[in-house]
């Protein structure tokens, strides 16, 4: 192997020293031993990758919420089970329109009391929330894409909420109607889900005074405003943290 | 996938993630969506890694398939040889990258084609094998070495031209001229 053939495999050799077991490189880098020139050569070349390689990985740094926000949608998204894969899901739907078919002779009322909504609603994002429609930091985008739903684009933030990053938001059906879900970062890993509604979908609403329930390990605050209720739900959370919330 | 694993596997790997996601996409923004749609796909289908050593290769490479995935067209380049190139390569120091603003060489890193801008970010990352990066790519190794080659030598055209022009304004150190011999 002459030198010009050592410096094209050598240009390939990472200062950080991970390649050193690859025998590919075992030829060059005992030719660089051996001459003088390709060494200087060598070392010049390792200098140069290693200083580029500390500037490029010092200019690529992510900024300080990625990590928090890759963290918090672990709190959120979870593996798609067996009965909710594509094959299965057929199975289920037709299963689904039979039930619905003999139901409908004998369908009961829907539950419209906000005691039920806000019990399954806490129970739902609490266990069994497992993606979202949209991933964004940005409640902006959140509210627009609300919007574009014909949702609850318009829905009013508590002061401790406004400011705070979101996950991301999904669309929910409660007994025909309309729930947005948001999702924003709280500290500590935690995860705050507000729930809206409109009111007039609902008997027996909150009053605009917030109201605290524990439900499980779920907290939750309710409250209405204007046309809508609010429930904010966060597992293993309590009253002292939702408070900061509002 | 256990809580304590996706932690870890966001500790250990995100930084890198992020920047292979950044030379890929050209901006912050997207960087961090690649990143975050990376691990989303960790968390839902990350049960089907049986060999928790095999986290890293995966991660990188369902970003880039997720990268894929979002381009329109893909475009083929041309192959260039180690040989035809490496004559090519001016000479360039340690200290004329010292001076280089970290942003210059980002950019400069940005402004090469896909084709080669992979493979030259994954070498200075510096966190995969030239295995896993041929894996990743699905090319031979000797094309990913032709192709870091190239790379290397369209970005020290990049940081010479820089050079030059800071040492008209005297800025920077001189260039060393590379010899005819």
């Amino acid at each position: 192997m002459n030198n010009e053939a050592a410096k094209l495999i050598l240009q390939a050799y990472r200062p950080g020293g991970q390649d050193a077991n690859d025998p590919q490189f075992r030829e060059a880098l005992e030719q660089a031993q051996r001459d003088p020139d390709l060494a200087r050569w060598f070392a010049n070349e390792q200098a140069l990758d290693s200083r580029i390689s500390a500037k490029l990985i010092s200019s690529l740094k992510p900024p300080a919420h990625v990590k928090s926000h890759l963290l918090a949608q672990q709190k959120i998204i979870r593996p798609v089970a067996w009965w909710r894969q594509p094959a299965w899901q057929l199975a289920a739907a037709c299963l689904a329109l039979v039930i619905t078919v003999a139901a409908i002779w004998f369908k009961p009322a829907p539950a419209k009391g906000f005691i039920e909504y806000r019990q399954e609603m806490a129970e739902f994002v609490g266990n069994k929330l497992d993606r979202l429609d949209l991933m964004s930091r940005d409640v902006g985008e959140v509210r627009r894409w609300l919007a574009q739903q014909e949702s609850h684009g318009d829905l009013i933030l508590p002061a401790g909420l406004g400011g705070r990053p979101s996950v991301g938001c999904r669309l929910l059906n409660w007994n025909g109607e309309k729930v947005s879900l948001i999702c924003f970062e709280l500290e500590n890993r935690q995860v705050a889900h507000l729930l809206v509604i409109d009111r007039a979908a609902l008997e027996n609403t909150p009053t605009e005074s917030p109201v605290f329930t524990t439900l499980e390990d779920i907290a939750t605050v309710s409250w209405s405003q204007g046309d809508k209720t609010y429930v904010i739900a966060s597992k293993g959370g309590d009253r002292f943290e939702l408070i900061k919330l509002l | 996938m256990n809580e304590a694993d996706y932690e870890q596997a966001v500790a250990t790997y995100y930084e890198a993630l992020y920047a292979f996601g950044y030379s890929l996409a050209g901006n912050a923004d997207d960087a961090g969506e690649l990143t975050q749609e990376t691990y989303c796909r960790l968390l839902t289908k990350g049960g089907q890694l049986r060999d928790p050593s095999k986290v890293k290769s995966w991660l990188f490479t369902t970003l880039y398939r997720v990268f894929l995935g979002w381009k329109k067209r893909q475009t083929r380049l041309p192959h260039f040889e180690i040989s035809s190139v490496e004559a090519e390569l001016p000479v360039i120091k340690p200290e004329h990258v010292d001076v280089l603003e970290i942003d210059a060489v980002r950019e400069a890193l940005l402004g090469l084609e896909e084709h080669y801008r992979v493979p030259v970010t994954l070498f200075y990352l510096n966190d995969q094998s030239y295995e896993e990066i041929a894996a990743l790519l699905e090319v031979p190794v000797g094309t990913v070495m032709s192709r870091l080659s190239r790379a290397k030598g369209m970005l020290r055209e990049q940081w010479v031209m820089r050079a030059i022009r800071g040492e008209r304004e005297n800025k920077i150190l001189p260039l060393e001229r590379k010899s005819k011999s």
